[in-house]
């Protein structure tokens, strides 16, 4: 690249000595060597959690009567709705609504398709949120879903089965978002295709957190903490460094139980998964044979879908001795050409535990976690 | 490192640096060094200046931040043993400083575009679709001449972190410059 950049000489300027001088001559001195002290960084988190009850603050979480799940029965019309978003970014359930939103960008900012677990009934296949791009993220808690888009952009929602009640856009160059049902906190991942930098912010909070690589994940644990793992394999348990794989790609994570964090060792290679436990010890040799491509959280520990279709149930994550509880296939849908993209767990009003997963055209699969 | 104070004012005040026109003669800059000082003035303001108006597209936080970067200088005298380098880490300390208080400036430049009219419209133009850090970098890195471990300092980040913007800051520059071209 030939670049002259000495073409920059030619920008005018408009800064006089004259100026340093009578500036010198008072006692305002910016502060260029005060860093934000750690102890305030670690008080953040509980500020974080102090602004955020105003977010969901009121708000209830919604109760169905339904009395029998019917996701499995509609998943026909889920999917013939589906159909129509061509390819799903993201995937999120709440509210009782599991709520997908398009990458198609003739239906960009839409949260295209929601599905009452209840009554399986398609709700909202065209509530435009103001959003300019797809949604490329969505994370729920409650009846909030929060989606980023490919422009960094972020809404929160409000969201039930009548669909987006109301809506908060901010335009803050996330990457990603999490919203944390435990501790009622938003995360959002703030990087903007740079790196050295994870910014966790809520409302106009914004905490600096060093991370010197893109950061690929995150979760929020069932104690409050936030765990982030960068493309270079540096996992940080909220402000601290845990743990550094050296060159191994982590393409997922999740929070498991007892603030315990379940690394999916992945790339391609041999899918296996790593448990780092709160010693910051690791753990490996859950081998699956086989790439996970999407995961949600139970009361049981995470569930993993790999991309042969095949669901691998963690019973206890951190647990050594439980190990992998359940392998088992997803029984249609998901072993053709298309991969798992998204999956949520939803616990259906009558007790039972559901595993929705959709793949990478749009199509849904609903299973009980209790058949596998 | 340099870091940001997030909130209220970036200014803290001091009383313990000497006033170079202070009454009491005994805490006084020299008149020598506040000489040097300005000849370096001559000499590094306007790069700064213009190196700022490119890293954060914004022209009156590039000059408010190269004034006081050398306020400071003047004020803390013989405490700096180089001049130069630390004037360019304040000046961009600053800048991010005066920032903070504008969520914008880590997010996307202002959306006013580049005019054609403009000095170095296509290099301004370019310099605008990279991140803000990939733009501190390769401005420090290219217009300015610091080498990798100066960038490091002044920016806050790391060597290995800075290679990764340059490269990608390279990358997109390309893509940019050709398009331009084409």
């Amino acid at each position: 690249m030939n670049v002259n950049w000495n073409e920059l000489d030619e920008i005018p300027v408009s800064a006089s000595w004259e100026d340093s001088l009578r500036r010198s001559q008072t006692l305002a001195v910016p502060d260029v060597d005060g860093p934000v002290s750690r102890e305030r960084r670690r008080a953040a988190p509980l500020v974080l959690v102090a602004a955020a009850v105003a977010l969901v603050a009121g708000f209830a979480v919604r109760q169905s009567d339904g009395d029998s799940y019917a996701v499995v029965e509609a998943a026909a019309d889920f999917e013939a709705s589906a159909a129509e978003l061509r390819e799903v970014g993201a995937m999120a359930v709440a509210g009782g609504v599991v709520w997908l939103a398009p990458v198609d960008p003739v239906a960009s900012g839409r949260l295209a398709a929601g599905l009452d677990i209840a009554t399986g009934e398609v709700v909202s296949t065209s509530q435009l949120l103001n959003q300019q791009r797809p949604l490329l993220v969505l994370s729920a808690s409650f009846e909030w879903v929060a989606g980023v888009d490919s422009t960094g952009r972020v809404a929160w929602w409000r969201a039930d089965a009548e669909g987006a009640l109301e809506a908060r856009v901010v335009d803050a160059g996330a990457v990603a978002v999490e919203l944390d049902s435990g501790s009622d906190v938003a995360w959002l991942l703030l990087d903007s295709g740079d790196i050295g930098e994870l910014n966790l912010v809520t409302g106009d909070l914004n905490i600096q957190v060093p991370a010197e690589a893109p950061v690929t994940a995150i979760a929020v644990a069932r104690d409050g903490e936030l765990w982030g793992v960068t493309e270079h394999g540096v996992l940080s348990r909220g402000l601290d460094r845990i743990l550094d794989f050296e060159s191994e790609p982590l393409g997922l994570i999740a929070a498991g139980e007892d603030g315990v964090v379940v690394i999916l060792a992945d790339g391609g290679d041999d899918g296996q998964f790593r448990f780092v436990s709160p010693s910051n010890e690791s753990y490996e040799g859950f081998g699956a044979n086989g790439t996970a491509r999407a995961w949600a959280s139970t009361e049981q520990g995470p569930v993993v879908v790999q991309e042969t279709g095949a669901v691998v149930w963690i019973v206890s994550p951190g647990s050594l001795e439980a190990g992998v509880g359940t392998i088992a296939r997803l029984p249609d849908g998901l072993q053709g050409s298309a991969a798992p993209a998204e999956a949520v767990v939803v616990t259906h009003p009558s007790g039972q535990t559901l595993l929705v997963v959709i793949d990478t055209d749009g199509s849904p699969v609903a299973v009980a976690l209790e058949d596998l | 490192m340099f870091t940001n104070q997030r909130a209220g004012s970036p200014y803290r005040t001091v009383n313990n640096y000497p006033h170079p026109i202070s009454s009491d003669a005994s805490h006084e800059t020299p008149d020598s060094s506040v000489d040097e000082i300005e000849r370096l003035f001559r000499v590094e303001a306007p790069r700064i200046e213009r190196s700022l108006v490119v890293a954060f597209f914004k022209p009156d936080l590039a000059a408010e931040a190269v004034s006081e970067a050398f306020a400071q200088l003047i004020r803390r005298g013989g405490e700096v043993r180089s001049p130069s380098r630390w004037v360019w880490s304040a000046a961009f300390a600053i800048a991010r400083g005066l920032g903070q208080s504008d969520v914008t400036l880590y997010a996307d430049p202002p959306d006013e575009p580049v005019l054609d009219d403009e000095p170095a419209f296509e290099l301004r133009s370019a310099l605008k679709t990279l991140s803000p850090k990939q733009r501190e970098a390769i401005v420090l890195h290219h217009y300015a001449g610091f080498g990798l471990s100066d960038i490091a300092k002044v920016t806050g980040s790391s060597v290995g972190a800075l290679k990764v913007h340059l490269a990608r800051a390279r990358q997109r520059m390309r893509v940019q410059l050709m398009e331009a071209k084409a």
